[in-house]
């Protein structure tokens, strides 16, 4: 495996270990809001819509636009990105954390829906059955909810990770194509392309980043099937 | 202990009134399958807010318009027909959940080991929740509550998945945890050692005068 190639797993990997656990940090508190309004009694067709809005957008809208609104926020010149520049050296555009974050925000609609089917699929009377032995909301949520919910919301996690790792619009307007700190395999197929005579190498690349994100879904897949295995009947 | 009810939940069609003051010991409340009997104690327990009314427990106020004591709070333990066990946890912690979160009351049984031995639990300690049977899972989460450290139990048909002779067993644990607590068992079965019978007919719950309960009442 040629240096660059290796350089543009590593980031790879980097970009979407960081941008999966953005996306749950984003989408589970989403997720765990549409589920509780959804099961509010009186819940219809209609509940949770503006949630469900919210969750929707970064996938509804090109990735792209995620990295253009991201660079007019947090860029040098915007004044939050500059703000955070002189008062804490916080750089994120053209960074491999501002990578991480743009391929976060998209990822973070799948992490949500996830935790938010998780946490609908809780068995509520168990949660009752905590209360009534004594245990207070943080307890229950802590020590019933969030057991039960796990095997989903890792599930979730994983499928973050593998829709990071084929980021490619959001992370390359962001945190544009620099080898070694923001060049993922997407966007090194994409310069390899661009140069002559780099069919070749983009193919390999192709294969290594289909072979990742074939291993995520893997991931996802075999535990769920062993969280059914161990809570079933 | 006293715990005084003057409530009533509406839910659509259906209407649960009870007018009732209950003691120490052992109450069983009776009636028919679907009388309201499961309704009245998740109304005690603090899982389902009455409509109107107050509920009290030793002068202290549960429930009224103004006051909703979340179920957590209220010091009780309920033991539902349905078990209800967490199924990410061994029989053992299950056992114990409620135990641990007594918030510094004596408990109902000090050793655990006699509970256990009468509702045959010991081989089953570290076993998961998965693998246990119907009438396994009812005598987990029976003993949940009764190792707790309740001042009130409520248990609903503890023993209806339960054979004859274990059914008995239970009974006499049952009665030994009301001498230390109050305990209030809904059942369609007769309980002969029951200080008092609620009777839950019709839409209303209130005590039963029957001779012998008023007798064991005087003589406790």
């Amino acid at each position: 495996m040629a240096p660059e190639d290796l350089s543009a797993l590593v980031v790879s990997l980097k970009v979407a270990l960081g941008a999966s656990l953005i996306a749950m940090l984003l989408g589970a508190p989403v997720g765990y809001a549409l589920s509780q309004v959804r099961r509010r009694p009186g819940a219809g067709l209609w509940s949770g819509l503006g949630l469900e809005f919210l969750l929707h957008l970064p996938v509804i809208a090109p990735p792209v636009v995620v990295g253009l609104v991201l660079l007019s926020t947090l860029g040098g010149a915007a004044p939050l990105g500059s703000w955070l520049e002189q008062n804490f050296h916080i750089q994120l555009a053209f960074t491999t954390a501002g990578a991480a974050l743009a391929a976060g925000i998209v990822a973070a609609p799948f992490a949500a829906r996830a935790a938010s089917l998780s946490f609908e699929g809780v068995d509520s009377t168990l949660q009752e059955a905590a209360h009534a032995s004594g245990a207070g909301r943080l307890d229950t949520f802590v020590n019933v909810t969030l057991p039960l919910a796990a095997p989903g919301l890792i599930a979730g996690l994983l499928t973050a990770f593998a829709v990071a790792l084929g980021e490619f619009g959001a992370v390359i307007t962001f945190a544009a194509n620099i080898p070694g700190q923001t060049q993922t395999l997407p966007l090194a197929i994409y310069a390899a392309l661009a140069a002559p005579g780099g069919e070749e190498r983009a193919a390999h690349l192709a294969l290594m980043a289909v072979s990742m994100a074939g291993l995520a879904v893997l991931a996802a897949q075999l535990l769920r099937a062993r969280a059914q295995r161990g809570f079933g009947p | 202990m006293s715990l005084t009810v003057h409530a009533y939940v509406l839910r659509g069609a259906y209407r649960l009134e009870a007018d009732l003051t209950v003691g120490d010991g052992l109450t069983l409340v009776s009636g028919a399958s679907g009388a309201g009997k499961t309704t009245l104690l998740r109304m005690l327990a603090g899982l389902e807010r009455p409509s109107a009314g107050e509920i009290a427990f030793d002068g202290q106020i549960l429930s009224n318009a103004q006051v909703f004591i979340p179920a957590w709070e209220r010091g009780f333990v309920t033991a539902f027909q349905d078990a209800r066990l967490l199924p990410h946890a061994s029989v053992r912690d299950n056992l114990l959940f409620a135990r641990k979160r007594g918030r510094g009351a004596a408990a109902i049984f000090e050793d655990v080991e006699p509970v256990l031995e009468a509702l045959g639990l010991v081989p089953l300690l570290s076993r998961r929740i998965g693998g246990l049977s119907g009438g396994e899972r009812q005598r987990v989460g029976l003993g949940r509550a009764l190792l707790s450290q309740a001042r009130l139990l409520l248990l609903d048909e503890p023993t209806a998945m339960l054979d004859q002779e274990r059914q008995r067993l239970v009974f006499q644990l049952i009665r030994q945890a009301a001498d230390r607590c109050s305990v209030l068992v809904a059942s369609h079965l007769e309980a002969p050692l029951a200080n008092r019978v609620i009777r839950v007919e019709n839409g209303k719950a209130a005590l039963a005068l029957s001779c012998s309960a008023q007798t064991q009442e005087t003589q406790s």
